[in-house]
């Protein structure tokens, strides 16, 4: 895969110009320098005290069709991200160039029909589907606001998209407190997808459901992928199911981008050392498998006032002084798309493979269950 | 296709396949078409027996004020019995048919006046008041409380402000000094007092719910998908935020008949003569409830009991019925 690498360059230096020219035709969505900052309020004139720094200057590209998984633990900013780039939050600053238009400067009237093409499905099929509202008003609702006028053309729409979610025609007249949570789901997507957009964030769309009713979803996500042209932003924090499901994975820690790259080269070679320790923590369905765990200490800084430097280095097990003070730029590490901010990317293979010193928290090797099993007669504990 | 399947199947029941929509369209048509969503809503709302009654007996009561002169014939709540022929003056005469209907609930002292004539015609003022500004007062509350809640910023400190500023205004002493000045027995300024005096309460409900409404994602969505502001407001946020509106309007229906009768009480409501109203009935009832005269205080607080359980029993239903999970048996 070539990717333009201006694109990704985090580096302070001006690169509109390069990134423009950069773009190649078959990329969708270009967010530059995306930026999005809460206001902390206090004191009696509700002045602003401080920011809550989101999502802070982060940047990357997604072609059409392919599926861009984001992850990173809670609270990371990556919904924030997700819903600042369909302009559902307003970003504080940065560009979103959606099919070559900078979607950030439109006003009102021309975002409107921009909006049709954007979609989101969100997380928690609970919340996200209005218990007042029988499930035909739910999904004519946006056609109605896209100047479908006629009742008729609504309905056979709303129809036609809750078959192809799997559900049946004649759950229009009902509500969503008649359906399971899959189905929910189900009705969020077909929401989504009745505006035929061009691009969809998923935010964590099967993390509130049923482990059983996870995998429909994600396969009804990809078929549904295929069959309208689509192109997702895929935002979770399962690791197994990013992989499963995307074509490239960013991973963000506190608002900053640390490392982008296909899916497959970021699961089997991570370069940064915040990856390594994600990709140790999630679970392999096999008791027997001993695996290498990368422990981090403390907890994750506030985006109020982040670290200097490398915004990881207070709790990264190969930070040195120079982490602190100076903030890796995100860069090409290997020249074919793999981008990681890190001073010590070439040492997080060692790292994870254990034969590096570390300053900060342990790499341990946990046993498997089987062995877990002797231990436990001995009252050793086994982590 | 079978409609009655349990939901729970459904989730399986993705195939990939797709029927063309005309086809549906004519086979199924006919279960689409079947309840609408206002069908829904009398369906449920018919289901709550009490609230069926309520209706009932505030139309009863409805048309009892308007049908006041029918009800006692010849016999106002001002007139003098011995203008028609019955002996003037007196002490007050215990229930009685005798001269049917003018003591059927008896009358009050010293003029003799017909009881049941002063609740009939008292009921066109009372039950104005007491609709009307409860009315107006959840409409002006929720339209405030709607905007403050879903912009929220400035706007809504601007308008808190204000409804503090209308909150911490002692409601008794204004309500005696503004009907000492411009009421005068006036209805209508009556109404405007108690509707200014408490808006405030359904203001701030609604402005609570919005805030929370604001959050869910539901909103969200919908402004995703373009959604203007005021459709979001009323069709989206509204609806999920009536219940506790619903409830205080009914309250408030009650607490203005009652505060109206305070005001007769004081001397400043509704004057009678030449005007009477269950409160005024009332406020002069109470110094002859220690004589014995039982009946003349008892018959309009009935009433007023009556009024006030019925409202609230139309509350309920009305309540149940806006909410879409309120099962219906058939």
């Amino acid at each position: 895969m070539s990717v333009d690498a201006t694109n990704y360059n985090a580096t302070p230096q001006p690169q509109t110009d390069a990134g423009a020219s950069g773009t190649s035709s078959d990329v969708l969505l270009d967010v530059r320098h995306l930026v999005k900052y809460y206001p902390v309020t206090g004191g009696v004139f509700k002045t602003k005290v401080a920011e809550v720094k989101a999502v802070d200057d982060i940047s990357f590209t997604i072609k059409k069709g392919e599926t861009f998984g984001l992850v990173g633990e809670s609270g990371c900013g990556k919904s924030t991200a997700g819903r600042a780039i369909i302009r559902l939050h307003e970003p504080t600053s940065g560009e979103i160039i959606f099919e070559g238009k900078d979607i950030t400067k439109l006003p009102p009237h021309e975002m409107k029909p921009m909006r049709s093409k954007l979609q989101i499905i969100f997380q928690d099929p609970y919340s996200s589907l209005n218990p007042s509202m029988p499930v035909g008003d739910l999904i004519g609702e946006g056609l109605l606001a896209q100047g479908y006028k006629s009742r008729r053309e609504r309905e056979a729409i709303t129809q036609f998209y809750l078959q192809k979610v799997g559900l049946r025609p004649e759950y229009v007249r009902r509500y969503a407190h008649e359906f399971s949570g899959g189905q929910r789901q189900r009705i969020g997507i077909a929401r989504a997808l009745a505006l035929k957009p061009a691009f969809v964030v998923a935010d964590e769309p099967v993390s509130a459901l049923d482990v059983s009713i996870q995998s429909q979803v994600l396969n009804l996500l990809k078929e549904l992928q295929g069959e309208f042209n689509l192109t997702y932003l895929f935002i979770a924090h399962n690791l197994p199911v990013v992989e499963y499901i995307s074509d490239r994975v960013g991973v963000m820690y506190l608002g900053k981008m640390v490392e982008t790259a296909e899916s497959k080269t970021l699961y089997h070679m991570p370069l940064h050392p915040y990856t390594a320790s994600l990709l140790s923590a999630a679970p392999v369905a096999d008791p027997t498998v001993h695996r290498q765990r990368i422990i981090l200490v403390g907890d994750v800084p506030s985006p109020i006032n982040p670290p200097s430097g490398c915004r990881f280095h207070t709790r990264c097990p190969i930070a040195q002084a120079i982490c602190a003070e100076v903030e890796p730029p995100l860069e090409d590490k290997t020249g074919d798309g793999h981008f990681a901010a890190c001073h010590f990317s070439d040492r997080v293979d060692a790292l994870i493979k254990g034969q590096v010193s570390i300053t900060h928290g342990a790499v341990i090797t946990q046993q498997g269950a089987s062995e877990r099993i002797d231990t436990k007669a001995s009252d050793s504990p086994a982590y | 296709m079978d409609i009655q399947g349990p939901s729970e199947l459904a989730d399986l029941s993705y195939t990939g396949s797709f029927r063309p929509t005309v086809i549906l369209e004519q086979e199924e048509a006919a279960n689409f078409q079947q309840l609408t969503q206002i069908e829904l809503f009398w369906r449920r709302f018919r289901a709550h027996k009490l609230a069926l009654l309520g209706v009932v007996t505030v139309l009863l009561l409805i048309l009892m004020a308007i049908c006041a002169p029918l009800i006692t014939p010849g016999i106002g709540p001002t007139t003098i019995p011995a203008l028609i022929g019955i002996p003037l003056g007196g002490p007050a005469h215990a229930p009685t048919f005798d001269n049917f209907p003018w003591r059927i609930l008896g009358t009050t002292n010293f003029l003799n006046y017909s009881i049941l004539a002063q609740i009939t015609y008292g009921a066109r003022v009372s039950l104005t008041i007491g609709f009307v500004a409860a009315f107006l007062s959840s409409v002006i509350g929720t339209i405030v409380g709607s905007i403050s809640g879903y912009f929220g910023g400035w706007v809504d400190n601007l308008i808190m402000r204000i409804t503090d500023i209308f909150l911490s205004i002692p409601s008794l002493p204004l309500l005696i000094a503004v009907s000492a000045i411009y009421a005068q027995g006036n209805m209508i300024i009556i109404i405007a007092i108690f509707t200014l005096l408490s808006w405030t309460l359904a203001a701030r409900q609604v402005r609570a719910s919005f805030l929370s409404l604001r959050e869910q994602e539901f909103t969200e969505a919908a402004k995703a998908a373009g959604v203007n502001d005021w459709r979001i407001m009323f069709r989206h946020l509204l609806p999920n935020a009536l219940s506790p509106v619903i409830v205080i309007t009914t309250l408030n229906v009650a607490g203005f008949i009652v505060g109206e009768s305070t005001l007769d009480f004081l001397g400043l409501g509704v004057n009678f003569p030449p005007t009477a109203t269950w409160g005024n009935i009332l406020a002069y009832a109470q110094n002859d409830i220690l004589n014995g005269d039982w009946w003349w205080a008892t018959f309009p607080g009935l009433f007023l009991v009556i009024t006030v359980l019925a409202v609230n029993f139309i509350g309920d239903g009305l309540r149940d019925a806006l909410d879409v999970r309120t099962r219906i048996e058939s």
